[in-house]
């Protein structure tokens, strides 16, 4: 288990200081895959570097296992080389004087875990096979692809069986096809390990498709913790919808109390709404009401449904393939609509939008 | 041909598109500036001898005419040498033969040669043969000698013959001579004349002939040298030793009594009185006393000597079968033939006492980098990786000290630790109540301890840009995969900085071999040389030794060039190792606790002695009449009057003017060129760029003093019609060529940076090219040029070497005007000149960096 409690870092920029990381806290259960998502500049890679202890926070403990490797209140910090980690660095960090193999026994080498020469190859070697370098081992490093450089940098992590794997934006620099690919293969060799993992990304999709559990950062404060599904469907920020790709944000005001599984009401400048509340809403309270672009279900004729339908006209479709990416003008307002591309909308065309109740999401206002 | 001709019109061609044709000329400038002076130096250093003693090195006679003029006779001809150049003079010329066996100048100034084909008199115009047809008893005449009525006599194979300017006689064995093949002739006090043979020696006294053979006490009956001292002895040469005769008795000299060798060919007396005598093995000096022997081994050009001459400035010259050997002071110079070949390389290497120079360049260089890399290193890292306090002020105090011109920098240390006068061995010894200096500045540790502290502010600048450029998280890789600081700090920082580490040693060693103001005065005072200073000292003897100095030249050059060579090996792989992510890096801090004020003292510490103690002292020193160890008495004593003399000091003010044109004309010169260099190799696919490229950074492996020299030769010799030599346009073109590395260096990266993009938006909005490179890039490389302009403005000030073997005293600059003030002892005066240059380029360099942010800030 990795366990971060009220984490609190500032870095001196110009005159002043400025709160990196602002008094957060998570949990990360054994063999759980956690990830800190959020826009640069959030918090999420010093938090990262704060539980490898390259940063010395100045507030917070930090757990690893049963094991406090930072507790600032008694200013004991185990240093980084006697953590039980390992870290997957943006720049990867491949030592560029030693060859492959060399790069990926140093973990190995240097804490006297007593390894034989043998041993050391045969889990060297058995760690490139995993991340399917084999073969490569006597490359010098330089020499290999970036997504190849990438791979290395994962076998070198994980050679070591750490407790817990750190990762900073692995696959940021990789090109869009080979992000992809490494995406699903990160995924299913983490899984395959079972192993303690903390991930920093600012992609949405990375987050989604490989977490357990998400921490949506912002200035320094996580704006919500949650499943994939939680954060992407019901986000509970202005922000994370924002962040998330919710763009049609309206405020609204509650018709009902929330009650567990019952549909409340909202009503917004676009008309009353049928939706799950989150915990909490009273009744007459301002809420914030998202509608996800590409969950709209769309009609030429009207469907005669209660509620939840707009009436609205494209005034603009943009062809991207497999959708229509359209702006569409309801009333006085403007919303974001992606349409089948079967559908192939036309502009100045009057459609009609249904927006089933569980997918629309009500953001309570702090 | 026909290829090379289209080629050549196709060139032609594109040269007229005005672009292209100016790129091509700012390209021939650089060639011209950089290339040409190293092609005449190396062509130099070849061709040239060390003095070239022409025809032959074979010397078998010399002779000091009456205008002094010193004349060899050798086996091919005769040189003539004026103590600047030599003559040789060859049948061409009118001799009857180039085998030269005597010459003697007569009473009436002619100078007689004797030879295998008759004799020949040259009056300084003509030249005048006189054979057996003539009257001369055979054509093969040994030697000459002239009586005191002013005949001349001839020793022939055949007997002697007597020329009394009109009618010839000649003498045999039938007159009473001992043998006709007549060896040596000689005069004595008393107006006989002495004739040596193969079988004994003949006396004439004008009536009567008398012989004298081995049976009367002669060594042996071949007499090969003949002459007389001051008291009145005459001596004889012959292949059993010298014999001495003293009108009574016959004493002979040989290897027993300290001879060095009994083959003597030649004996003269100098003026002290000593005897020489050149044997087949070396020469023996004998003072009445005691023998002393020379040889090769002591620097003698060959151990066979067959001539000896006392010129009227009282230096030895000795004829020997392998060139001339002059004795200067203790030491001898060597005079051997001209000719192309590798001959002043051997003869410089050949020398046992090239040794040292090179030894203690060696020693000099390397030490000095490795002070100067571990104070720059330490000081960087501190800088780039500590939370020392305040950073800039601390970048500052390293960087500073590159204001202080060297010469001024090593005076001041004169006065910091000299041992009688220098401020801290007083100090010292007044404390700890010591009798003996602890420490001489006149020392290789003293030069060592210099430049090593005048280097770390250039290593600083380069280890910080690789501490800065090396991404942190190859350190953090280690640390997470569980090395402690020690394990990373071995197998990961060490082993990534290497390269950076092994080339920024070899730049520093490389400015240790070219370093010139430190070892000029702190080492020539004290004898202690290095390359830079020998060749220094070789164009400053007299006659000047061209071909020594350009022979050393040459070789600091190839040891400096392999240094950057090498350099450049391993930047370039330094550049592979760089992994780049596109994003800045912030390395981690660390914590030095309550080590980072010792840090911060260090930074104070480093500061004081390379700028506060010297400013101190020359301050100190430019407020006294005559200088003494700072104490609160002398507080009376002080006045500006120091600063009155420097400004009216002869030529004070006309050597700042100098300096300042210097500085400002080579500065501006090289960003300008520099500018349109970078454009070419950075943005062009001109063919020969890359060479371009090379050709601009060379100059940084030619030491300063060396490319002055090859500069000199440049305008002295191929470049003559061009009349710069002795102006400060010659200066000029030299600081032009040696700091070009700088400017393009700057400038190559500055280019880099201007993203291609943001010119070509420039001609597509219908800028010409001209108006493109004028509007947008050079302003785009403004803050690039701005800083390079100062770093050369600075060098430029600050630099001796070059400006020392080119100055006239029209075009003499602060450098050597302090250089020299400091060889005339006037200190005090130097030091308030000094303290007003510190103070003028730390204005200059302010003003220049206010108006360079201003432009940065338009800029932005």
């Amino acid at each position: 288990m990795l366990q971060v409690d009220k984490l609190r870092k500032t870095f001196p920029v110009g005159g002043g200081k400025v709160k990196a990381v602002d008094g957060i806290s998570f949990q990360v259960p054994d063999g759980n895959f956690f990830t800190l998502l959020g826009p640069s500049g959030c918090g999420k890679t010093t938090t990262l570097r704060c539980v490898a202890g390259l940063e010395r926070p100045e507030a917070g403990d930090v757990t690893i296992g049963d094991k406090k490797v930072c507790c600032t209140e008694k200013k004991q910090y185990t240093p980084t080389h006697k953590r039980d980690i390992g870290m997957v660095f943006q720049s990867y960090a491949i030592w560029p004087h030693m060859s492959v193999f060399d790069n990926v026994a140093f973990p190995l080498t240097v804490d006297k875990m007593g390894f034989s020469r043998g041993q050391i190859k045969e889990r060297v070697l058995h760690a490139l096979a995993r991340v399917k370098l084999d073969g490569l081992a006597n490359r010098p490093a330089p020499q290999l692809s970036g997504g190849q450089q990438q791979r290395l940098a994962l076998a070198r992590a994980l050679v070591k069986e750490p407790r817990v794997l750190l990762m900073d934006e692995p696959l940021s620099n990789l090109d869009a096809r080979l992000r992809e690919q490494m995406r699903v293969e990160l995924g299913q060799l983490v899984r395959e390990l079972n192993i303690t993992s903390l991930y920093v990304t600012h992609d949405q999709v990375e987050a989604l498709s490989m977490s357990h559990v998400i921490a949506v950062m912002d200035e320094g404060q996580i704006a919500q913790i949650g499943t994939p599904a939680q954060i992407y469907s019901q986000p509970s920020t202005k922000f994370v919808a924002d962040f998330m790709g919710s763009t049609n944000l309206f405020e609204g005001k509650a018709l009902t109390d929330a009650a567990p599984d019952t549909l409340g009401k909202v009503e917004t400048v676009l008309g009353n709404w049928h939706c799950t509340l989150p915990e909490g809403i009273r009744k007459g309270e301002t809420v914030m009401f998202c509608m996800r672009p590409e969950n709209f279900t769309t009609y030429r004729e009207n469907p005669g449904l209660e509620s939840n339908v707009l009436e609205g006209k494209v005034e603009l479709a943009t062809y991207l393939g497999e959708v229509y990416d359209c702006t569409m003008a309801v009333g006085e307002r403007t919303i974001r609509v992606r349409i089948h591309h079967s559908f192939a909308p036309k502009p100045e065309e009057k459609l009609f939008l249904w927006l089933p109740p569980q997918n629309c999401s009500v953001i309570k206002l702090q | 041909m026909a290829a090379i001709g289209l080629q050549l019109k196709r060139m032609l061609l594109a040269a007229r598109e005005p672009k292209v044709f100016f790129l091509g000329f700012v390209a021939l400038v650089v060639v011209y500036l950089v290339a040409m002076p190293l092609v005449v130096l190396l062509m130099g250093s070849f061709k040239f001898g060390p003095l070239a003693l022409e025809p032959d090195n074979y010397v078998r006679a010399i002779v000091q005419d009456r205008e002094g003029n010193l004349w060899f006779g050798t086996r091919e001809g005769a040189s003539r040498y004026d103590g600047k150049d030599w003559r040789k003079f060859t049948m061409k010329d009118g001799l009857a033969d180039d085998r030269v066996n005597d010459l003697v100048e007569d009473s009436a100034g002619n100078l007689w040669f004797a030879s295998s084909s008759g004799v020949t008199r040259y009056d300084g115009e003509t030249w005048l043969i006189f054979a057996k047809s003539d009257g001369l008893a055979r054509d093969h005449v040994t030697s000459i000698a002239e009586d005191s009525a002013g005949n001349l006599w001839f020793g022939t194979r055949g007997g002697v013959s007597r020329y009394d300017g009109e009618t010839w006689r000649t003498f045999t064995e039938d007159d009473g001579l001992v043998d006709d093949s007549v060896t040596a002739i000689a005069l004595d006090m008393e107006g006989n004349l002495w004739f040596g043979t193969k079988s004994g020696v003949s006396r004439y006294d004008g009536e009567t002939w008398h012989t004298f053979t081995e049976a009367d006490g002669l060594a042996d009956d071949l007499v090969q040298a003949i002459a007389q001292d001051r008291e009145g002895h005459l001596w004889f040469g012959t292949q059993e030793g010298a014999s001495r005769y003293d009108g009574e008795t016959w004493l002979t000299f040989t290897t027993e009594y300290g001879l060095v060798d009994n083959d003597v060919r030649a004996i003269a007396q100098d003026s002290a009185g000593n005897l020489w005598f050149g044997t087949k093995r070396g020469a023996s000096r004998y003072d009445g006393n005691a023998w002393l022997t020379l040889t090769e081994a002591d620097g003698l050009a060959h151990d066979l000597i067959q001539a000896i001459a006392e010129d009227s400035g009282g230096n030895l010259w000795l004829g020997t079968s392998d060139g001339v050997s002059l004795r200067d002071g203790e030491n001898w110079r060597t005079f051997l033939a001209g000719g192309t070949g590798a001959g002043n390389y051997v003869l410089a290497y050949s020398d046992p006492k090239i040794i040292t120079p090179l030894r203690n360049s060696v020693i000099f260089a390397g030490l000095a980098a490795l002070l100067g890399f571990a104070i720059g290193t330490a000081f960087a890292w501190l800088v780039e990786r500590t939370n020392v306090p305040m950073k800039n002020l601390a970048s500052a105090f390293v960087l500073v000290p590159l204001i202080m011109p060297g010469v001024l920098f090593a005076i001041s240390w004169v006065f910091l630790l000299s041992p009688n006068i220098g401020l801290i061995n007083v100090i010292i010894k007044a404390v700890f109540g010591l009798e003996e200096a602890p420490f001489n500045i006149h020392s290789l540790g003293g030069m060592i301890w210099l430049e090593g502290l005048v280097m770390a502010p250039l290593v600083f600048i380069l280890m910080s840009a690789s501490f800065r450029s090396m991404d942190p998280s190859l350190e953090e890789a280690a640390s997470v995969s569980g090395a402690g600081i020690l394990t990373t700090a071995r197998r990961i920082t060490f082993k990534l900085m290497l390269p950076a580490t092994i080339s920024v040693l070899l730049i520093v060693f490389v400015r240790g071999m070219e370093a010139f103001e430190i070892p000029a005065i702190l080492g020539i005072p004290s004898g202690i040389m290095v390359f830079s200073t020998k060749i220094f000292l070789a164009l400053q003897q007299v006659p000047k030794d061209y071909g020594l100095a350009s022979t050393l030249g040459v070789s600091m050059i190839v040891l400096s060039a392999t240094g950057v060579l090498i350099y450049h090996k391993l930047t370039a792989k330094a550049y592979k190792y760089a992994t780049v992510t596109g994003k800045g890096y912030r390395p981690r801090v660390i914590d030095l606790g309550r080590w980072k004020w010792v840090a911060a003292g260090s930074f104070i510490a480093y500061f004081l002695l390379t700028v506060g103690l010297p400013f101190f002292i020359l301050l100190w020193m430019s407020l006294l009449p005559y200088y003494s160890v700072p104490s609160l008495d002398r507080f009376a004593e002080m006045s500006l009057v120091n600063y009155k003399d420097a400004w009216n000091y002869p030529n004070a003010t006309r050597a700042i003017r100098n300096t300042l044109i210097l500085g400002v004309s080579a500065a501006t010169l090289i960003v300008l060129i520099s500018a349109v260099i970078s454009w070419i190799v950075v943005r062009t696919r001109m063919k020969g760029r890359q060479i371009l490229d090379i050709l601009a950074f060379m100059p940084i492996a030619i030491p300063g003093i060396v490319s002055g020299l090859a500069v000199m030769w440049a305008y002295l010799t191929f470049m003559d019609w061009l009349p710069v030599y002795g102006t400060l346009w010659i200066l000029i073109i030299a600081y032009t060529g040696k700091y070009m590395p700088y400017g393009t260096r700057a400038t190559n990266a500055g280019l880099l940076q201007i993203h291609k993009e943001l010119e070509e938006v420039a001609e597509t909005s219908g800028a010409s090219w001209w108006r493109t490179f004028t509007k947008v890039t050079l302003p785009l490389l403004m803050p690039a040029l701005v800083s390079a302009w100062i770093y050369i403005f600075m060098v430029s000030v600050r630099s001796l070497g070059e400006a020392i073997l080119l100055y006239t005293s029209k075009s003499e600059v602060i450098s050597v005007l302090i250089y020299d003030m400091r060889e005339g002892g006037e200190t005090n005066v130097l030091a308030a000149l000094g303290v007003m240059v510190i103070i003028f380029m730390v204005a200059v360099i302010f003003t220049v960096r206010a108006l360079g942010a201003k432009v940065g800030a338009q800029r932005a």
